[in-house]
């Protein structure tokens, strides 16, 4: 970049000029109540709308009480949390990198903090210590970060970030696969489809509460992003010469991801691809501005996962599909479109 | 049981490796005779089911192999006195180098490892799963005929049939409104319509709540099912739940605490219920106790 200070500081105003993501944030969280409330009508058990209205004020039956209430009232603020993480993690890691393929799935933070996870879960750490698992599953993604920035170096292509992070994706799957098959329980080698695939079957509010601290500060230190990553469209030298010191961005980036996308995984397993579409499908909606895309990335994560969370309990009541299935149905053929039309942009 | 089966690991993916080594091992140990001795000496069990009733016959000391579950005491309800055995993991290598004069199998066990024993020469005698307790004294019959102990049998059979009777006399007729009782294990894994563990609270006097739901042999039933079913009686199965995983986790959900609020739960051994063994009148008698008190407790409403 090779504009001066002057220029850069008019431009960067007037990016931030276009459009206003009031009411496309207001749009979404409407959605989002629309689609939360779907999600509790969809189970095993058939239960009308009327009864589970009753419920939520506290009326129907007991049994009725406790299924919408301990069963699918966790399981749907899950899939918001969840996916809330993933789009905006998947909107930061984009901005940030100025990488269109970048997101946790893909460039490895999931599986290591599903190997995280899984170290403190199997070994009964997490039975004697809580917290450990949420903690396991941070850990774990701060390795994957770091091991991503080791093997791709700074400033890395797009190309050479999306081949390390198959390299740290592929041997977090094989380490969680090994340690399960090692784990005593026998359980713990049909396990091996949830920590890679992902779902939210049968949590409770003991996971939302075990997770979502750790969430939210995650979420906090993205949010602190806007106005660098907006800056950082102009280039590093510009947004360094606006005031924004890169290297602090980059570890706020690092650590709010590692939070919130750690705890995520740790309750929910492996779930790609949503923070890679969610971003590309807002992005027109906000004139291209990263950082006014963090928040609607954010919603749009969470409308996707607890519609993905709807979609895999219609086709087999009682015997569900696990929510990677879903999303990588819907994000491989995406992620496909996406380097075909990023090839062509290149000269 | 096939939860228990599923827990070995079967060698198929090397099936071609291990012909092999069959081969050359058959070529250097000849293979017995095709057929059973009428009074067997050295009997090699492979599933955890007929190493009990072995053990039960009185026959420890004609065995040279049982399986690996069998001494372990979340599989076996006679873990103590399989202790000391040479222990198999049901691969035909392992059963080759003893020699045996008789194979037991059970009828889920790593068939190509029957396949392969049979086209060796060594006689196998497969006892098939039982799914309800008419099968308990056939395959005690069967178990005590094969080891040329048929009058040990009968005397088994004789004795389980009447423990069975007076345990379960006086209970309502059948088709009295029955109290409804539903066993659930890690994972959400219950026993419906033709399973042992069906028969058992069958026969105790209980509508299985897991039958009602439709479900045949073994499944999971989805943690909302068993709300919405509210049973009186809620069994809990220890099954393989000694170490940490999300499978386990799945009994301390606090939905099942929810709703179980005043009604009877119980925490079972499940290795007595997984095999059809005389072991399963202890389970029958636990819950015709809970089922009588069920019905004073009624009766003492009503007056």
């Amino acid at each position: 970049m090779t504009m001066d200070r002057g220029a850069g500081a008019a431009a960067f105003s007037g990016i931030r000029g276009l459009g206003s993501p009031a009411p496309l944030a207001a749009a979404l969280g409407a959605a989002l109540v629309v689609v939360s409330l779907a999600s509790l009508g969809v189970g095993p058990s058939a239960i009308g709308a009327a009864d589970i209205a009753a419920a939520l004020g506290g009326g129907a039956s007991a049994e009725v009480r406790v299924i919408v209430w301990e069963l699918r009232l966790p399981r749907a603020l899950l899939a918001i949390m969840v996916g809330a993480t993933l789009g905006l993690s998947g909107a930061a890691l984009q901005g940030f990198l100025r990488n269109p393929l970048a997101e946790p799935g893909l460039i490895g933070i999931s599986s290591s903090a599903a190997l995280g996870a899984v170290l403190t879960l199997y070994t009964g750490i997490a039975a004697t210590f809580t917290l450990a698992l949420p903690l396991g599953g941070i850990a774990g993604a701060m390795v994957g970060v770091i091991l991503l920035q080791l093997l791709a170096g700074r400033g890395a292509g797009a190309l050479s970030l999306i081949l390390a992070g198959i390299v740290v994706t592929s041997m977090g799957g094989a380490l969680t696969a090994l340690v399960l098959n090692l784990a005593p329980s026998p359980f713990a080698a049909l396990e091996i489809v949830f920590w890679l695939m992902g779902s939210l079957a049968d949590r409770s509010f003991d996971h939302l509460w075990l997770a979502l601290p750790f969430t939210a500060a995650g979420w906090l230190l993205l949010a602190t992003l806007g106005r660098p990553l907006d800056a950082l469209t102009l280039g590093e030298d510009t947004a360094r010469s606006l005031g924004f010191d890169i290297r602090q961005v980059r570890t706020r980036l690092v650590l709010g991801t590692a939070l919130c996308v750690g705890a995520a995984t740790a309750i929910a397993g492996t779930i790609g691809f949503l923070g890679l579409v969610v971003p590309h499908l807002l992005r027109p909606l906000v004139g291209h501005r990263p950082g006014a895309l963090l928040l609607p990335s954010a919603l749009g994560g969470a409308i996707l996962l607890v519609l993905a969370d709807i979609a895999v309990r219609l086709p087999f009541p009682g015997n569900e599909l696990k929510l990677g299935v879903l999303t990588a149905l819907v994000g491989g053929p995406f992620f496909l479109w996406l380097i075909a039309a990023y090839r062509s942009r290149l000269p | 049981m096939s939860i228990v089966a599923k827990g070995r690991r079967r060698p198929g993916h090397s099936v071609a490796a291990l012909a092999l080594a069959v081969l050359a091992l058959g070529l250097i140990f000849p293979p017995a005779s095709s057929a059973a001795p009428a009074n067997p000496r050295r009997i090699a069990s492979l599933n955890v089911c007929t190493d009990q009733l072995l053990l039960l016959l009185g026959l420890r000391a004609r065995l040279v192999s049982v399986t690996f579950l069998a001494a372990d005491p979340s599989s076996s309800a006679l873990a103590e006195r399989a202790r000391g055995l040479r222990l198999n993991r049901g691969r035909a290598e392992e059963i080759l180098t003893l020699k045996p004069d008789l194979v037991l199998a059970g009828s889920t066990a790593a068939s190509p490892t029957v396949q392969l024993l049979r086209r060796l020469g060594y006689p196998v005698r497969v006892v098939p799963l039982a799914i309800a307790l008419a099968d308990i004294p056939r395959n005690i019959a069967t178990v005590a005929r094969a080891v040329g102990e048929a009058a040990r049998g009968a005397e088994m059979i004789a004795r389980f049939q009447d423990s069975l009777r007076r345990i379960t006399a006086g209970l309502p007729a059948p088709e009295a409104p029955r109290p409804t009782a539903l066993l659930i294990g890690p994972n959400g894994i219950s026993s419906g319509h033709r399973s042992l563990a069906g028969a058992i609270i069958d026969a105790a006097g209980f509508a299985n709540g897991a039958a009602g739901l439709g479900l045949a042999g073994v499944g999971r039933v989805p943690l909302e099912l068993v709300i919405r079913t509210r049973p009186q009686l809620l069994i809990l199965s220890n099954l393989k739940a000694d170490h940490p995983s999300l499978a386990v986790a799945t009994l301390a959900h606090p939905a099942l605490a929810g709703v179980t609020a005043g009604r009877t739960t119980i925490r079972i051994q499940h290795h007595v219920w997984a095999c059809g063994t005389p072991l399963v009148l202890d389970a029958i008698a636990r819950l015709v106790r809970i089922r009588r008190g069920i019905d004073a407790a009624a009766r003492g409403e009503r007056r």
